[in-house]
């Protein structure tokens, strides 16, 4: 395993996409952060101001690199000759796993360097204190290895490159949708006011009618639906990108939880179907 | 070049990934009416405001479909025999580039035809006149031929195929984030409600002035920069696609223009790099 890793090591420091994707995501926040300082945000603290959105923009990187490190290994035979060397599958897949999981530490750490450095540079502060700094911090690291543990399956679920960088972008495309509906139907209110014709001038138009009572929200979930919201509000990856961008995680402990559980799982999954996958 | 189109057809209709993407485009245009035809019936709109949502997954479809199928020719080494058989660069790149085109055109197809089949018997019918309605599907075709020639562009540029996908693919993201940004710019209203910032604990508020004159935006761009942002907005097809997605095209013949403007530039751009590039 040590050799297996360390070889992986090795290909990672000269991988020309892993220093490509640090450029891209150093820049890519400092875009965002230079964007930002605008309206309500110019006022609150960095933290505000897009220093965290690096985490939208992770599982894409990683899903890029993923598919273009590992895929490699397929087209080049070279999973082939270390199952003929006696390395079993799922050594190959950990250190495959591992060597992903530093590269998300990578992007993280670029992009919050970038932003650290042109957000002071800019004479922007963090308004938050320094354990819920740390907080933020951890949360956006462990976010990031969750992430490339999918990508990681996806990746090397598919013996065809192409497909499986298609597959792993097509999955961090969706999942970020769908952190966007969970998001939309999580803030929906429990009450709406009631909507009524109303005449202004010669034009006709709906509008919120104040002299009668507010009405239940059909579109408020309630029950088993919230639940299940909320646990998928901080389990996927893509969601809590989408909490610590917007800056609104309210406890650091089940996030982290949650990001090692979903690690877990999916390296688990990844591992039984590699086993049973048909190396060609 | 008969020959060359007619291979190319009779690999396209046995190529899975072309399948995918008539189905994708299906899917999302299924998509889109399922999720908005409740709020169009309730505000009695028409089908247009969830109709035109086809040409953001050709955008998007078109560099995978690119990557991975033309792609393919320097993959398996296709490229070098047909040179090698004496056809000219200038028509291998011609006839994969109708070959694109001729996919972007499907796609546009299968989203009119499953938004016509779902959604005049769930909304009825446009709210737009025949002239319009016209002009926005000719528009929408145009962006994805666009899509398509700058997708065959990158796709025979680059003769790494998985390397081509992912710049591709990501490429178009990110100028989706552009054309997203550039929309949002130029619809801000000229002028505003005057309203007051109030700043307490970090938390920011408006105080807004109803019933006082209205006062200019300053978020309103105009002059030299407008015209630029516009001129964009009408030439990428990262950003036609959300004009005539949102209903938002405010000049047809401009989109047209812009459009043709830009698959011309990307085929003189890609067919002059492709007659001089070393294909190893």
């Amino acid at each position: 395993m040590r050799t297996l890793f360390s070889a992986d090591l090795y290909r990672l420091v000269r991988s020309k996409s892993l220093y490509v994707g640090m450029l891209c995501l150093a820049l890519m926040e400092v875009w965002l952060m230079k964007n930002s300082a605008q309206g309500s945000n110019a006022v609150q603290g960095m933290e505000r101001q897009n220093f965290f959105s690096f985490n939208m923009l992770l599982p894409f990187a990683i899903a890029a690199f993923c598919g273009l490190f590992i895929g490699a290994d397929f087209s080049h035979g070279t999973i082939r000759n270390k199952l003929i060397s006696g390395h079993t599958k799922g050594q190959i897949y950990l250190s495959h796993a591992l060597s992903s999981a530093i590269t998300a530490v990578c992007f993280c750490a670029a992009a919050m360097a970038a932003g650290a450095v042109y957000g002071l540079a800019d004479g922007r502060v963090f308004t938050l204190g320094s354990e819920a700094l740390l907080g933020y911090i951890l949360c956006s690291l462990a976010s990031g290895i969750a992430s490339s543990a999918l990508a990681v399956l996806a990746a090397t679920l598919f013996s065809n490159r192409s497909v499986g960088i298609i597959v792993s972008l097509v999955i961090a495309f969706v999942l970020m949708c769908g952190a966007q509906i969970i998001n939309n139907s999580l803030s929906q209110s429990e009450t709406i006011p009631q909507f009524t014709e109303q005449q202004v001038g010669s034009i006709t138009m709906y509008a919120a009618d104040p002299t009668l009572p507010e009405v239940p929200n059909p579109d408020y979930p309630t029950g088993a639906e919230r639940a299940v919201l909320e646990f998928l509000w901080d389990f996927i990856p893509a969601c809590q990108a989408t909490q610590l961008t917007m800056a609104t995680v309210e406890s650091y402990g089940p996030l982290l939880l949650f990001s090692a559980l979903f690690l877990v799982l999916t390296t688990g999954a990844g591992l039984l179907l590699f086993q049973k996958k048909d190396i060609k | 070049m008969r020959n060359l189109l007619s291979a190319n057809f009779y690999r396209l209709v046995r190529s899975k990934v072309f399948y995918a993407g008539l189905l994708a485009a299906a899917g999302v245009e299924i998509y889109t009416l399922l999720s908005d035809y409740r709020g169009i019936l309730n505000w009695k709109g028409g089908l247009e405001e969830a109709f035109f949502f086809y040409p953001m997954l050709v955008v998007l479809a078109m560099p995978a479909f690119c990557g991975i199928y033309l792609g393919t020719e320097y993959a398996d080494g296709t490229l070098r025999s047909k040179l090698a058989a004496g056809i000219p660069r200038w028509k291998i790149y011609t006839a994969n580039l109708i070959i694109a085109a001729a996919v972007s055109l499907a796609l546009s197809t299968v989203g009119i035809l499953a938004g016509l089949a779902l959604g005049l018997p769930l909304v009825g019918g446009f709210h737009l006149s025949a002239q319009t309605l016209a002009a926005y599907l000719v528009c929408s075709c145009v962006v994805g031929v666009a899509a398509a020639s700058f997708s065959t562009m990158l796709a025979l540029l680059v003769p790494n195929r998985a390397v081509g996908l992912v710049v591709g693919i990501l490429l178009t993201f990110a100028l989706l984030f552009v054309g997203q940004s550039l929309m949002t710019t130029l619809i801000e209203p000229e002028l505003v409600q005057e309203s007051t910032q109030i700043v307490e604990n970090g938390q920011v508020a408006y105080l807004t002035e109803y019933g006082a004159p209205m006062v200019p935006n300053p978020d309103y761009i105009q002059g030299i920069p407008r015209m630029l942002c516009t001129f964009f907005l009408y030439f990428l097809p990262t950003s036609q696609c959300f004009t005539v997605a949102f209903t938002a095209m405010d000049f047809p013949g401009l989109l047209l223009a812009l459009g043709a403007l830009f698959t011309l530039l990307t085929t003189a751009v890609g067919l002059g790099l492709f007659v001089r590039k070393d294909v190893k």
